[in-house]
């Protein structure tokens, strides 16, 4: 038999009672809303009518906090749900004033487009500023409208279309840093038919003096200055060495030439971590070539 | 374009032979007169060939020849 609570008025109240599952009446002490504090033997459902209470427990008694759910062993799901188009909203609050808040925003029209998600800031005033974090639902892309880690977002764009050699890339992209290495040069030039590494009085072997390069990087800028005036028939031709072998970056005083700073500014040769390099000195003439102070080269990472 | 000249400080006067990367400089002293007498009488290209043929000899070659 259906179990009917029994009104002694049209306004249930207080003194209202209601037939519990004990098959006893009880008071509705709650009064007003017409819902038991306990006993409920089916669903209740208080319409468009709201529900206030100080803590709330779900699948377990209320306790200290405001909201509990405890799904147990089982899957447990809070579920925020609206029609498309209409944003999702979980909001922090001071006082009643947004501060943070989650919410999923814009309308779907397929291609698992739209229903984007966002963290969202608020100023003091609870207005919007802007959007910290974004995460398109249909491609997953993050977007950030501040700095991470310092980065600004057109920084880290800069990490668009990395797909592989993350170090190269960036090599690539990011400002390059730049340095001289000077050699030094010799009172006396270099004796006639000799060919020397290092500098004017190195070695007779490139293997000797050959100099590792623990970056990625580019030699160019080969500056020579030489201190008397070169013989008439001498000359020194000074070559950059990569890994054994001469390179475009080279330069040759021809005999008779005045003393002065020689340059060639135009070659520009690569090389990677583990190359190595030196420099050649030849004096192919017959007489001994001008004495040089010092070389130079430009070395760009 | 084989050579280009170039006007530096002090009144030396460079040549550079592209290809080649060979220089050759020389200013307004007296050391240099037989020089510029050559360059006036044989112009800069003939000078220019003898810098690739050799760079040792040119110089003299040049002036003497």
């Amino acid at each position: 038999m259906a179990k009917k609570v029994q009104y002694t008025t049209n306004t249930p109240s207080a003194n209202t009672d209601y037939l519990a599952a004990d098959n006893t009446w009880k008071a509705m002490t709650g009064g007003g809303g017409g819902v038991p504090y306990t006993g409920a033997t089916a669903d209740v459902d208080l319409g468009t009518h709201s529900l206030t209470a100080d803590s709330i427990g779900i699948g377990i008694t209320a306790g200290s906090e405001k909201l509990h759910i405890d799904g147990g062993a089982s899957t447990t799901r809070v579920k925020i749900d609206a029609d498309n188009g209409v944003s999702r909203i979980l909001s922090f609050r001071t006082d009643d004033v947004q501060r943070w808040a989650l919410r999923v925003d814009g309308t779907e029209s397929g291609s698992n487009s739209g229903a984007d998600f966002q963290v969202r800031r608020y100023n003091d005033a609870g207005a919007h500023i802007d959007n910290p974090i974004g995460i398109n639902r249909s491609t997953g892309n993050i977007t950030t409208s501040q700095n991470v880690n310092g980065a600004t977002p057109t920084e880290m764009s800069y990490l668009s279309g990395v797909t592989s050699s993350i170090q190269t890339q960036l090599n690539s992209k990011v400002s390059t840093s730049q340095s001289q290495f000077f050699i030094v040069g010799a009172a006396t030039g270099l004796n006639a038919g000799l060919t020397r590494y290092g500098n004017i009085a190195g070695s007779t072997t490139e293997s000797q003096v050959r100099l590792p390069l623990s970056s990625i990087c580019t030699i160019s800028h080969l500056y020579v200055r030489t201190t008397a005036t070169m013989n008439a028939s001498a000359s020194l031709a000074v070559t950059l060495f990569k890994n054994g072998s001469s390179t475009a970056l080279t330069l040759t005083i021809a005999g008779g030439s005045v003393a002065g700073t020689y340059s060639n500014t135009a070659n520009s040769i690569s090389f990677a971590a583990g190359d190595g390099w030196t420099l050649q000195y030849v004096n192919a003439g017959s007489a001994t070539a001008a004495a040089t102070s010092g070389q130079s080269v430009k070395i760009t990472i | 374009m084989r050579y280009v000249i170039n006007e530096l400080d002090e009144g030396v006067t460079m040549i550079h032979v592209l290809e080649h990367n060979v220089f050759f400089a020389w200013d307004e002293s007296v050391e240099y007169d037989s020089f510029r007498v050559a360059l006036n009488d044989k112009g800069i290209d003939a000078f220019v060939d003898l810098l690739i043929q050799d760079a040792n000899t040119a110089y003299t070659t040049f002036i003497n020849g």
